[in-house]
C-alpha cells in the first residue's frame, strides 16, 4: 500500500517533524513532535478532544505557524510558500461561503490553482447530483462535505489534510464520502492525512496511525507493525499487581477481572510462563495507548526521523 | 469616473463570462459584489443628483450678477441653502458608509465564517489574498469619494461666499471639497478593516468602526483650525473692529493694549462709557485673526496628507498582522 512516491520529486517523506510544537498562549497544544509520514500512505490521525490533532492539521495547512521545531513537507519547509500548490485541506467545520453557488465554488478552484483539474472536480460534484446553481447555503452536509472535497481533489494535491471529514454527517452521508474519499485518493495517488474521532472509520481507511494525548505523540506507524508490536496476554492472575515474568516487558496496560489477568504488552523477546497471547485489534490498541499516558510512546523505525528513538527522542550521539 | 470602473469590472453576465477579472481580483469581486455595486450606484446617484442641482445653483447666480437679485444672501439662503445641507450630509456619510459596510466585514466576514481557512490554502499566499483584498475595496472608496468630492467642489466653488453662509472652515464644507473627502473616507475605511482583522465578530467590527467614526469627528473638529497659520489685521480702537476680507473666515478677535497684550474680545463693551474703560484698560486696537479663503486649499492638503498618512500605516500594520498571525 505505502509508497508510491507523487511526480515532482521531493523526499519520499510527505511530512517530516522534527520537535514539531504549538504553544497558544501558556497551554503547549502540540510538544515534541517527531514523525514521519511516507508519500502515498493513508494516514489516521487519533487522540481524544484537545489532544491535538487540528493543531497538527493546522500547522501543515500553513493555517498557524509552529512555536518549535520544524515541519517539512516531501522535503520542504511548510513555511516556504511552495508547498501551498502541493497540498489541499480541508478545515473541520468545511467553511465555504454562503452566498456562492456550487459553480461559483469551483471557479474559485480554477481562479486560485495552477494545476486547477475541472474534469475531477466536475465529475465529483456530478457524481453526487449536487446542483451545480444551488447555493452553498441550501445544500445539505453531506453535499457540502462533496463540494469542499471536490475543492481539494480538483487541486490535484499531494497531500490532503483533512479534520475530521466525516463527523457530522449522517451514517449513509458518512460511508459515501468515505468512498469517495478513497477512490479519489487512490486513483491520484494522494498521500491523505486524515483526523477522526471513529475507530473503525480508521481501522478500515487506514495503514499508517498517529496517536495523540494531550499534545504528544503517543503511536506513529505502519498499522500492520503498531498491531505486531503489541500483544494481548490473558491469564490467572496469580499475584497482585502485573506479574514479574510480564514486567520486563513493556506493559501498556493491564485489568483484573475476577481471577483473570489481562495485559496489553510491548513483547521485548518471548513472552515466558503460562500465558494465553492474541493479537490485539487496532481498537485495543489505541485505547490502550491512549488510555495509559504513562506508557512510553511507540514510534515504529518507519516512521522515526533519522537521528530519533522508538520512544520519539532525539539519540544522544555517542 | 465611477461609470468606467463598474463596466469594466463585471464579470457576472452570463454563464460562462468572458474571464475579465482572474485570481484573487475576481474571488473578492463575487464574494463583495453586493457591497461595491451599491456603494458605486449610491456614488454615481449622488453625483447625478449634484450635477443638476447645479445648474439651478448656477442660473440663480447668474440672475445675482446681472443685478435683478435684491439681496443674493438671502435669495440663495432660501431657495439652495437646504439641497446643500442634504448634499453635505450625504457626503459626510461617505466615510462612515466605507469604513462600518465596506472596511469592517472585509476581513471580519471570512474569519467569522471560517472561510479564510479555505481560501488561504489554495495555491496563492496569505499576503496575496489580504493585498488584493484592501487594494480592490480601497480602490472602490477611492473611486466614490474622488467622485463625489469632485463634482460636489464644482458646484460648491462658484457659490462659496453663500454656502454655509460663506463659512468654508465649517467641517460640512472643508471637509467635503478638494482632497479631504477621498482621505476621510480612506481613513474610516482602513481603520474599519484594521478593527475587522482584530475583532472575530463583523457585528462587533461595525459597531467599533462607528464609535471610531463619531470620535474621529469631535477629535477632528479640534484639529481643523490648526492647519494653517491665521493672519492678522489690526486697526485702531477709534475706527472699530477692522472688516473680514471678501471670502475669508473669522478665526479669533482680540482687543489690544500699548504693550501688544490681548484682552477679550468684550473688554468694555458692556460698560455704560467704553471709551472710559479702554482708557483704564490701555487698550489701543482691535486684532482680528482670520483665514484668508486663498489658504483653504493648503489647509486642505495639510489635513488630508495627515489622514492618509494615518490610513497608510494603518493598512500597512493589517498587511503585515495578516501575513504574521494566524487568523
Amino acid at each position: 500500500m505505502v509508497g508510491i512516491p507523487p511526480d515532482g520529486g521531493g523526499s519520499r517523506w510527505a511530512i517530516e517533524a522534527h520537535g514539531l510544537g504549538k504553544r497558544y498562549r501558556r497551554r503547549w497544544a502540540l510538544r515534541d513532535c517527531s514523525f514521519r509520514v511516507p508519500a502515498g500512505a493513508v494516514c489516521g490521525l487519533v487522540g481524544s478532544n484537545g489532544a491535538g490533532k487540528s493543531t497538527l492539521l493546522n500547522l501543515a495547512a500553513r493555517v498557524t505557524r509552529p512555536s518549535g521545531g520544524s515541519l517539512r513537507l516531501f522535503g520542504t519547509p511548510v513555511a516556504e510558500a511552495g508547498v501551498l500548490a502541493r497540498c489541499a485541506f480541508l478545515a473541520q467545520d468545511k467553511p465555504l461561503f454562503p452566498r456562492f453557488t456550487v459553480e461559483d465554488h469551483l471557479r474559485l478552484g480554477e481562479e486560485l490553482n495552477p494545476r486547477w483539474d475541472r474534469a475531477v472536480a466536475t465529475r465529483i460534484v456530478r457524481s453526487g447530483k449536487v446542483p451545480l446553481h444551488a447555493r452553498t447555503a441550501a445544500l445539505s452536509g453531506g453535499q457540502r462535505s462533496r463540494v469542499a472535497l471536490a475543492l481539494a481533489f480538483g487541486k490535484r494535491p499531494d497531500l490532503l489534510l483533512l479534520d475530521e471529514p466525516m463527523a457530522e454527517l449522517d451514517p449513509l452521508a458518512a460511508h459515501e464520502i468515505a468512498g469517495l474519499l478513497m477512490s479519489e485518493a487512490a486513483e491520484q495517488g494522494t498521500t491523505v492525512v486524515m483526523s477522526s474521532h471513529q475507530l473503525s472509520d480508521v481501522s478500515t481507511m487506514c495503514d499508517y496511525l498517529l496517536a495523540l494525548a494531550d499534545g504528544r505523540l503517543r503511536l506513529a506507524g505502519e498499522v500492520d507493525a503498531l498491531l505486531s508490536a503489541h500483544s494481548l496476554v490473558t491469564g490467572a492472575r496469580l499475584v497482585d499487581g502485573v506479574p514479574p515474568e510480564l514486567a520486563r516487558h513493556t506493559v501498556v496496560e493491564s485489568r483484573v477481572v475476577g481471577r483473570q489477568f489481562t495485559g496489553l504488552i510491548r513483547p521485548d523477546g518471548p513472552v515466558e510462563g503460562d500465558w494465553r497471547i492474541s493479537e490485539p485489534t487496532l481498537e485495543e490498541v489505541l485505547l490502550g495507548c491512549l488510555r495509559s499516558p504513562g506508557a512510553p510512546p511507540l514510534i515504529t523505525a518507519g516512521a522515526r526521523p533519522d537521528g530519533y528513538d522508538e520512544h520519539g527522542t532525539p539519540e544522544v550521539a555517542a | 469616473m465611477s461609470t468606467t470602473v463598474r463596466q469594466a469590472a463585471h464579470p457576472e453576465a452570463g454563464k460562462r463570462p468572458p474571464r475579465v477579472m482572474r485570481g484573487m481580483a475576481w474571488l473578492v469581486w463575487r464574494q463583495h459584489r453586493t457591497a461595491f455595486v451599491a456603494c458605486l450606484l449610491l456614488a454615481a446617484a449622488s453625483c447625478v443628483n449634484m450635477l443638476w442641482q447645479r445648474g439651478a445653483t448656477r442660473d440663480l447666480l447668474a440672475r445675482g450678477a446681472d443685478g435683478t437679485a435684491v439681496d443674493l444672501l438671502q435669495l440663495f439662503q432660501g431657495s439652495q441653502n437646504s439641497a446643500f445641507q442634504s448634499a453635505t450630509w450625504t457626503l459626510s456619510m461617505a466615510p462612515v458608509v466605507a469604513g462600518v459596510f465596506l472596511g469592517a466585514p472585509l476581513i471580519s466576514g471570512d474569519r467569522e465564517r471560517g472561510t479564510v481557512k479555505l481560501v488561504t490554502t489554495q495555491s496563492m499566499t496569505r499576503g496575496r489574498w489580504i493585498l488584493t483584498k484592501l487594494g480592490l475595496a480601497a480602490l472602490v472608496t477611492l473611486v466614490c469619494s474622488v467622485a463625489l468630492s469632485a463634482v460636489f467642489t464644482w458646484w460648491w466653488e462658484p457659490a462659496h461666499r453663500y454656502v454655509n453662509s460663506g463659512q468654508w472652515d465649517a467641517a460640512s464644507v472643508f471637509d467635503n471639497t478638494g482632497p479631504m473627502l477621498p482621505a476621510m473616507a480612506l481613513l474610516h475605511f482602513a481603520v474599519g478593516a484594521a478593527l475587522g482583522m482584530f475583532v472575530r465578530r463583523t457585528v462587533t467590527a461595525m459597531v467599533l468602526t462607528f464609535g471610531f467614526a463619531y470620535a474621529a469627528d469631535i477629535l477632528w473638529d479640534t484639529v481643523r483650525h490648526r492647519l494653517g497659520t491665521a493672519r492678522v489685521l489690526t486697526s485702531p480702537v477709534e475706527a472699530g473692529p477692522p472688516p473680514l476680507p471678501e471670502g475669508a473666515v473669522r478665526h479669533d478677535e482680540w482687543t489690544v493694549d500699548a504693550h501688544g497684550g490681548l484682552h477679550g474680545f468684550g473688554t468694555c463693551f458692556n460698560e455704560r462709557t467704553p471709551e472710559g474703560c479702554r482708557a483704564n484698560e490701555g487698550i489701543v486696537a482691535h486684532r482680528l485673526e482670520y483665514f484668508g479663503y486663498d489658504q483653504m486649499n493648503a489647509m486642505q492638503w495639510t489635513g488630508a496628507a495627515i489622514l492618509l498618512a494615518l490610513a497608510a500605516a494603518i493598512l500597512t500594520l493589517t498587511v503585515w498582522w495578516a501575513r504574521r498571525r494566524p487568523l
